[in-house]
């Protein structure tokens, strides 16, 4: 099976069953538009009473379950893509385009973005990711990952229970089961992240039970509030904040309080509508 | 005669955007916010001027006829206080 950071192309082999199961929940393989990749194999083996991991012929890290596994690796894919852009800041945003143009849904973990992403692709908008999207002097680059929904969510997304059923997951001992969920398996026509410019950015405020509105904001409210959910590199970070201002500073800024689906979806259609 | 005129620091990354500023302030490691007016006044603030002078033409310049002067000083006072300005003798 295939994860991606930008630049790479993980190919992950097993030959343990229970392995190949719970590693899938790290499966990632969309287009990506990217100027290179390097491509690494990694494989995980029983070896005694534990399971190596090795990456292009060297023991990388040796763990004792599945879990372990798969939590070695999902930290792995992370500094793979954090390494893809060392100097630049990553915002915690998910990120769709319809007709070329590209909004990014800034909001911090449990304010909506999965869900309210996965109601888009199902109205047509392209999915490029659900979590974080590097800023670079040249545009904004969408870290490539499957949409990761949460077990309590199911419910609420009735049309895809079956495939959530059959989806990857993970589950940590105390928490609940997160699927991943490929998101041409959600009803997208296919998967393509680019870098580039960002039309939009769209802060959501969750409002649980209530309806949806949205309003412009300021370009300096905008960075303000961008700047809240972003993580700055060690160095450089002038310039890291020179690219979120240029970036996010230049596009649209809206705030959605977030309610119903159907509403918050109808407000990012006329949005749409108005960009174009 | 000595007169106060206030400079900008350095040690500055100013960043424009629509409306304001953005600044990241490398010694403090911190993220500063100007609107349009606050720019403005830190734009006055080239060591030509004292904090009187930029009061008044921020004044004339919006026609406030001295109505917003004591907000005015308070945006000085803000900058001079968070160190994107400084006050020197000339």
């Amino acid at each position: 099976m295939i994860a991606r950071s930008w630049f790479h192309r993980v190919t992950l082999y097993t030959s343990d069953a229970e392995i190949f199961q719970a590693i899938r929940y790290l499966e990632c393989d969309p287009e990506v538009a990217a100027e290179r990749a390097e491509d690494l194999t990694i494989s995980v083996e029983p070896y005694r009473s534990y399971y190596r991991i090795v990456q292009n012929g060297e023991v990388m890290d040796e763990q004792i379950s599945a879990q372990g596994v798969t939590e070695s690796l999902h930290a792995k894919l992370m500094f793979l893509s954090l390494a893809d852009f060392p100097s630049a800041p990553i915002i915690h945003a998910a990120s769709v385009r319809r007709e070329g143009r590209r909004l990014l849904l800034v909001g911090p973990k449990g304010g909506g973005k999965t869900m309210l992403t996965l109601h888009l692709i199902r109205e047509g908008y392209d999915f490029e990711g659900d979590e974080n999207a590097f800023v670079t002097p040249d545009g904004v680059v969408p870290r490539p990952r499957g949409l990761r929904v949460k077990e309590s969510a199911v419910p609420l997304l009735p049309h895809l229970t079956k495939i959530l059923d059959a989806a990857p997951y993970y589950e940590s001992l105390s928490g609940p089961r997160i699927y991943n969920l490929d998101p041409r398996e959600a009803g997208a026509s296919c998967w393509r992240i680019e870098r580039g410019r960002v039309d939009a950015v769209v802060l959501l405020r969750p409002n649980h039970g209530g309806s949806s509105s949205m309003r412009p904001i300021s370009s300096l409210d905008l960075v303000r509030d961008v700047m809240q959910e972003c993580g700055l590199p060690e160095t450089g970070r002038a310039k890291a904040v020179g690219a979120i201002a240029k970036a996010i500073g230049n596009a649209k800024g809206f705030e959605l309080s977030l309610g119903e689906l159907r509403g918050a979806v109808a407000c990012l259609d006329r949005l749409c509508e108005e960009l174009a | 005669m000595e007169t106060e005129v206030l400079v900008r620091a350095v040690g500055l990354d100013v960043n424009e955007v629509p409306d304001g500023y953005v600044i990241y302030q490398t010694a403090a490691d911190r993220v500063h916010y100007l609107n349009k007016t606050a720019a403005i006044v830190f734009e006055l603030c080239d060591g030509a001027r004292g904090a009187d002078d930029i009061v008044t033409r921020v004044s004339q310049m919006f026609e406030l006829e001295g109505k917003a002067d004591t907000e005015i000083e308070a945006c000085i006072q803000s900058l001079l206080k968070e160190g994107l300005v400084l006050s020197l003798s000339k």
